[in-house]
């Protein structure tokens, strides 16, 4: 890496070497906060005092011991909708002001437990959807790319903190993109993991049955570090896998040799036109696996219309369902975007919900089908570079379809991978997707891509880091 | 499956059912928002049997079927 900013494989070697202390660490991180949280709004609740103790106690731990994990000492954020046992965690709402949970969630809790240090709560979306909004009791956070310029959401704090080095890693959550597209228009990277592999106990919904957990982090080698300490069953959640945890490094500079990888051109050519810039980023990655060795096929599918029109239903209904209540008796605390969100369920009928639960069993079982024959597919992160903040369409998840929804509703894996930069010098992404549970093929792809391009090399200029390449 | 909503008046009444009391400026927005939402209500809507089930109809796990 050629930036002056730790990815966490990296800090945890200079760590386990003893050339680089936890506490070192976390103070380079808490001197960019100040720096750059005025202008990015990442956080919600920075817990500074919390980072430091766990630092010197992570500090103490490793001079004793050594590291317990990679993450032992690594400095991370949480998105403000994930539990944490006596810290604020607002989820971005009004209705949440003074809400301290008396339990972490069980992600939480798992990489308190794998030894990170908490440097804070990060901005989301209200309850995860429905932003930018200007009218919360906190502002949106801003795109270090470019501060005019929007993160995506709702995991807008995670993806901003991590591309300007606040944090190492972080959580994001991800109902319909939610980690990914701020992955991608921060330009780092974002793992949605299968559904049920990382438990969603402690995590406030937005539609239980499309809510998925992930990392997201510099790097893909990162977030294979965050999932391996995330990964596993969960009996607080009700749709937690029961089933063993691989190692999900084992892949990585393994290449993609013998790798079948399936094109998917109709999305990004016909359903949703992309930037060309985007669509650079696509043809490079074909022409990248075809030079590594992997073969390349092309996949057809249903329009991604389809799949955003069942998942449209099934993501209003149940976000309904689950805020009916507040929404009835307080919906002045409400943003109005979320306040859209949540009227839009009322627009919905009974029908409407059953009939988008039987065209995802279908899609399913397409796109199962589709992906027998192939170890990953590739589409489009995100169909253009970030637009500006203000300028982002009040019916913004009713007029496009999005390049995510569709594994939110299989279920899949699916992570962004910075792909390059559009002429207003702002990431853009691919993003890749795998059978259910194949979260090792996934990586080993993502990282070998990764590996054979320099987009890994640049942060945002207002790190004021070197540039390379 | 639904159809356009012709009248505000239309519009209220189905807020109203959900519980929700709106200002008429408010229902005429969101009646243009309730157009994509038709709109993507007949692609849920296919020529499938009324035998094809819904996804979230569900199996019990083996572990409880041996208790």
């Amino acid at each position: 890496m050629s930036t002056d900013i730790l990815t966490i494989s990296e800090a945890a070697a200079l760590i386990k070497a003893g050339k680089l202390s936890p506490v070192e660490l976390t103070e380079m991180c808490l001197a960019r906060v100040k720096a750059f949280e005025p202008e990015l709004h990442a956080f919600v609740t920075l817990t500074e005092d919390r980072a430091r103790a766990d630092a010197k106690k992570a500090e103490a731990e490793i001079k004793a011991s050594g590291p317990k994990s990679p993450l032992h000492g690594i400095p991370i954020g949480l998105k403000d909708i994930i539990d944490t046992k006596g810290i604020l965690t607002t989820c971005q709402s009004a209705h949440k002001l003074g809400n301290v949970p008396e339990t972490d969630a069980t992600c939480a809790a798992a990489l308190d437990a794998a030894g990170t240090v908490l440097m804070g709560k990060l901005t989301t979306h209200e309850f995860a959807d429905g932003g930018p909004s200007f009218d919360l009791p906190w502002p949106p956070s801003r795109n270090p790319w470019n501060t005019q310029r929007f993160t995506a959401g709702s995991s807008s704090g995670t993806g901003a903190a991590v591309a300007a080095g606040l944090v190492l890693g972080g959580l994001g959550t991800d109902t319909g993109g939610s980690i990914r597209g701020p992955a991608a228009l921060c330009g780092i990277v974002g793992l949605k993991a299968t559904y049920g592999l990382i438990s969603r106990a402690g995590v406030a919904p937005a539609a239980y049955s499309l809510d998925h957990i992930g990392p997201m982090a510099w790097t893909t080698e990162d977030c294979a570090l965050m999932l391996q300490a995330l990964a596993g069953h969960d009996p607080a959640d009700p749709a937690s896998a029961n089933r063993p945890v691989p190692d999900y490094t084992a892949g990585l500079g393994k290449g993609a040799k013998g790798l079948k990888v399936g094109v998917l051109r109709r999305w990004h050519e016909t359903d949703r036109p992309v930037a060309e810039a985007v669509k650079a980023g696509i043809d490079a990655a074909i022409a990248t696996y075809e030079s590594l060795g992997a073969e390349v096929v092309e996949i057809k599918l249903s329009a991604m219309q389809e799949y955003n029109a069942a998942g449209f239903f099934i993501s209003t209904v149940e976000r309904g369902a689950a805020y009916e209540r507040m929404m009835l008796k307080n919906p002045e605390k409400f943003g109005q975007r979320y306040r859209d969100r949540l009227v839009f369920a009322a627009l919905c009928t009974g029908m409407d919900y059953v009939q988008a639960l039987r065209r995802r069993r279908e899609l399913i079982a397409e796109m199962a089908a589709a992906m027998a024959g192939v170890d990953v597919l590739l589409t489009a992160g995100n169909p253009d570079e970030a637009p500006p903040i203000d300028q982002v369409p009040r019916w913004d998840n009713l007029d496009k379809p999005n390049f995510t929804m569709a594994f939110n509703l299989t279920g899949m894996p699916a992570i962004c991978v910075p792909s390059g930069f559009g002429p207003n010098g702002l990431p853009v992404s691919i993003q890749l997707a795998a059978r259910p549970f194949a979260e090792a093929v996934l990586l080993q792809a993502a990282h070998a891509f990764e590996q054979a391009t320099s987009w890994r090399n640049r942060r945002p200029d207002m790190v004021g880091l070197k540039q390379a390449a | 499956m639904p159809t356009p909503i012709t009248s505000d008046a239309e519009m209220g009444a189905l807020l109203a059912r959900a519980g929700f009391q709106l200002t008429p400026e408010q229902i005429a927005e969101y009646a243009e928002a309730y157009g994509y939402i038709v709109e993507m209500s007949a692609r849920i809507r296919g020529e499938r049997s009324y035998m094809v089930e819904p996804a979230h109809v569900f199996s019990f796990p083996t572990e409880e079927i041996a208790r």
